[in-house]
């Protein structure tokens, strides 16, 4: 049926109103279906990007967070404990490798460590490392808690009464002839200032009877190694 | 541009009686066009009536830099040739309805055909292919350049030069000479 003028105009504009109130509705139902979904996303970038980003500044060294590696940490978690022991000699000392190897103390610290024996079972343990150019190198493990308190003593004494004692000891170690290491591991007791590395303690000393040390501590210097050499003599 | 153009752009500022021109001077044309697809007269008019209810749902989509009677009539064929693809094969009417419908193709016809020549013409294109018949009809009924009846058809201008070509030659043989001084 044909429609008049008006009756097709006003068709026409019903139409129009009413696709344009169905647009509204379509556009309106796209915003609250895809609002989650986009906000979800969103969301879910951010913790992926967040995530990322964590990942790649740990990873700047190649290594995740829990094994990065300072070198100013004391406590080295990615290195073995020979390494460990190595590194800490060698800062200690300011030996190089090949010095080292020439004392043979490599050869030492592979026989055994210190750490595999009853770390955690003894309040102390101490690990005294002979050294000499004459001599087979030698170490032995204390674990009676006793000779290990007169150690302790003893290197307080020793230590509180030089503000250098590192410093001196290093300039000792390189001339002196024969030396005896000792490592200390005493977990229990933190805040012990000859604690150099954490719970890890190397004093290198000089056993020769003319070699004086400290001078102005040599009692105590000679007190200390007596009892040392006294106690690997009769071990 | 034609006025068209400038009465789209007043009913866009806010002119209401701008669009009763629009429907005024393309209604008939359109669906007189639309019809030239669907071969239904209502169905044309059905189909024109949501060409203009689409310039008030999106009333940016013309950019003013085509014709305006061209973007009518691309959205005219676009809308025919969907109808064509979901409408059923055969409609069922009431002869009444028939009837009425004739009388209604008549009428535009006549709003359209005003001129005897063309009515003789439009008679003697139906029998044409339906690409010939929409060239024709937009060149010759519409009054549209090759180059705005191409982009109605979505075709080359030389396409549409070809099928008018093509058209000429065929009325000839069915009008016979006098054919050929129509158009």
């Amino acid at each position: 049926m044909m429609r008049s003028a008006e009756e097709f105009s006003n068709e026409v504009k019903r139409r129009g109103e009413k696709y344009l109130l169905q647009r509204r509705k379509n556009r309106n139902r796209l915003i609250v279906t895809c609002t989650p979904v986009v906000l979800c996303l969103i969301v879910g970038t951010i913790i992926l990007t967040s995530g990322y980003k964590e990942y790649s500044e740990n990873s700047d060294t190649g290594y995740e967070k829990e094994n990065y590696v300072n070198e100013n940490d004391s406590y080295i978690t990615d290195y073995s404990e020979d390494e460990i022991i190595n590194k800490e000699f060698q800062s200690e000392t300011g030996m190089t490798e090949s010095e080292k190897s020439d004392l043979n103390i490599n050869s030492i610290q592979e026989e055994d460590s210190f750490l595999t024996g009853s770390y955690d079972k003894q309040e102390y343990s101490c690990e005294i490392i002979r050294v000499s150019e004459n001599e087979n190198t030698f170490h032995s493990f204390f674990y009676d808690s006793e000779q290990v308190n007169k150690i302790l003593e003893l290197m307080e004494k020793m230590i509180s009464s030089s503000t250098d004692f590192a410093e001196k000891k290093l300039q000792r170690y390189n001339k002196a002839d024969d030396y005896y290491i000792l490592v200390f591991t005493q977990p229990s007791e933190e805040n012990k200032t000859y604690y150099l590395y954490g719970n890890y303690l190397m004093v290198v000393f000089d056993n020769s009877e003319t070699g004086i040390v400290y001078e102005t501590e040599y009692d105590v210097i000679k007190e200390f190694t007596d009892f040392v050499s006294a106690f690997i003599d009769n071990y | 541009m034609g006025n068209g153009a400038d009465s789209y752009r007043r009913y866009l500022d806010g002119d209401e009686t701008a669009f009763d021109e629009i429907l005024k001077e393309y209604r008939s044309s359109l669906t007189f066009f639309i019809n030239r697809y669907v071969k239904d007269i209502n169905a044309a008019e059905d189909i024109a009536i949501d060409v203009f209810a689409d310039l008030i749902v999106h009333k940016h989509r013309y950019n003013f830099k085509t014709g305006f009677k061209t973007y009518l009539f691309m959205m005219g064929r676009s809308r025919a040739l969907d109808y064509l693809k979901h409408r059923n094969k055969f409609i069922i009417m009431e002869l009444s309805e028939a009837e009425n419908e004739l009388v209604y193709e008549a009428v535009i016809e006549e709003q359209i055909l005003a001129d005897e020549r063309k009515r003789i013409v439009n008679e003697a294109i139906g029998k044409l292919p339906p690409d010939i018949q929409v060239a024709i009809h937009l060149v010759y009924f519409e009054g549209l350049s090759y180059k705005e009846a191409a982009k109605i058809m979505k075709k080359t201008e030389k396409q549409v030069d070809n099928l008018l070509y093509r058209g000429k030659s065929m009325l000839k043989k069915i009008l016979g000479k006098e054919g050929e001084l129509l158009i």
